[in-house]
């Protein structure tokens, strides 16, 4: 299911360079743009790495979805014999694969101009691996929310954004603790199960919502 | 058949017998058991829906929609090129399918009438956007789908012969 996601993902290559353009740019931008002292290039990285993550996220996710909407993609999901939110599931996959790992990647490559140390790097990219799935899952619901609406972006940015601090939050402890060498395990299994959470009620409140998104 | 002036919901009255709608008074019956959560999938399987929006990937080669296809209901190439042959669009299996004409994607989309198995089929307006000879394409896929004791309803507004008619 996740390949046959891939592939229908792979279909929106446009949508995708543009997205991920968009959030390399911006930290080029951004990493010009803070000078070149090193304690505030490294304290500002993290929290502007994961707010274009979840900017990027939120933004195209929704995009992809109206597209399926108007093709008639979504109806042939709901007629499928499986649960929908097995589907959502696989979306959820793909979009991690296809999306959340060159942002993890890019992350990554952008790291000496932050001077970020390798385990800051290993961190940030781990803290991004944890809460992709469920930036990807919020991003959807958002989407589905917001599929017969008008300004969805907007609605988007009321509904949704909210419940990404605690993600954003807790990475940001995960890597004040890395940071600081304390023990930062404790904020990892919080961060984990705070996207499994936000996982799980995201694709839940999808597969409603999608019921209804469709039914317009 | 389902037949009715623009805008008095035909299209409406489609999606709601294929379960994509929930109705809102009464339920849906299929055998003569009400569809619920539970059997609505089992009834779904059964159901072959082409709506005005035709399920099609715009950005994909026609080639990708076959091997979407492939993978989503578990059929084989050797079969979908046959359906399309039938309909005749096998010719343009490079080309993106937003680059074919309305007309084609029509004939693409209706090919599912000649590689998905199912006993059900729902049409809305499939003759809309037609060529002659595609309408006599599907009309004779329709009659032999109904001599193999297959059921069809179909919203359309040409003459078709017709065992029941629903006026709405």
């Amino acid at each position: 299911m996740i390949r046959r996601e891939v592939r229908h993902l792979y279909l929106h290559k446009g949508t995708l360079f543009a997205t991920l353009t968009f959030f390399a740019l911006s930290l080029f931008c951004v990493s010009l743009a803070l000078g070149p002292e090193e304690k505030i290039l490294r304290l500002t990285t993290p929290a502007l790495c994961w707010i274009l993550a979840i900017l990027t996220t939120l933004f195209s996710t929704p995009l992809l979805l109206k597209d399926e909407a108007q093709q008639g993609l979504l109806d042939e999901i709901l007629l499928q014999p499986l649960l929908p939110a097995f589907t959502l599931l696989s979306k959820i996959g793909a979009e991690s694969l296809l999306l959340g790992f060159p942002l993890i990647i890019f992350g990554g490559l952008f790291s000496p101009f932050f001077a970020l140390s390798f385990s800051e790097t290993l961190t940030l990219a781990l803290t991004l691996l944890i809460g992709f799935p469920a930036l990807s899952a919020l991003g959807i619901l958002g989407g589905l929310l917001t599929l017969n609406t008008r300004g969805g972006g907007i609605l988007i940015a009321l509904l949704i954004l909210p419940l990404t601090l605690p993600l954003f939050l807790l990475s940001l402890i995960c890597m004040e603790k890395v940071r600081l060498d304390l023990d930062s395990l404790p904020p990892f299994c919080l961060l984990m199960g705070v996207a499994l959470l936000l996982t799980i009620i995201s694709v839940s409140a999808g597969s409603w919502a999608l019921r209804f998104a469709v039914e317009e | 058949m389902v037949k009715g002036v623009n805008g008095s919901g035909k299209s409406t009255f489609l999606r709601l017998l294929t379960g994509l709608i929930h109705p809102p008074v009464k339920g849906l019956f299929w055998e003569g058991e009400e569809l619920k959560r539970q059997n609505l999938l089992l009834y779904q399987q059964n159901l072959l829906y082409v709506g005005h929006k035709l399920c099609l990937h715009h950005d994909a080669l026609l080639n990708d929609q076959l091997c979407l296809w492939q993978g989503l209901y578990n059929i084989s190439k050797a079969s979908l090129e046959y359906a399309l042959q039938i309909w005749g669009v096998a010719a343009f299996k490079n080309k993106k399918i937003s680059h074919l004409s309305q007309g084609q994607q029509k004939r693409l989309s209706l090919s599912r009438c000649s590689w998905l198995n199912r006993s059900l089929w729902i049409l809305d307006e499939p003759h809309v956007g037609l060529d002659l000879e595609g309408k006599v394409t599907l009309d004779h896929i329709l009659n032999h789908h109904q001599q193999k004791n297959g059921l069809v309803i179909l919203a359309t507004h040409d003459p078709v012969s017709t065992s029941k008619e629903i006026i709405l």
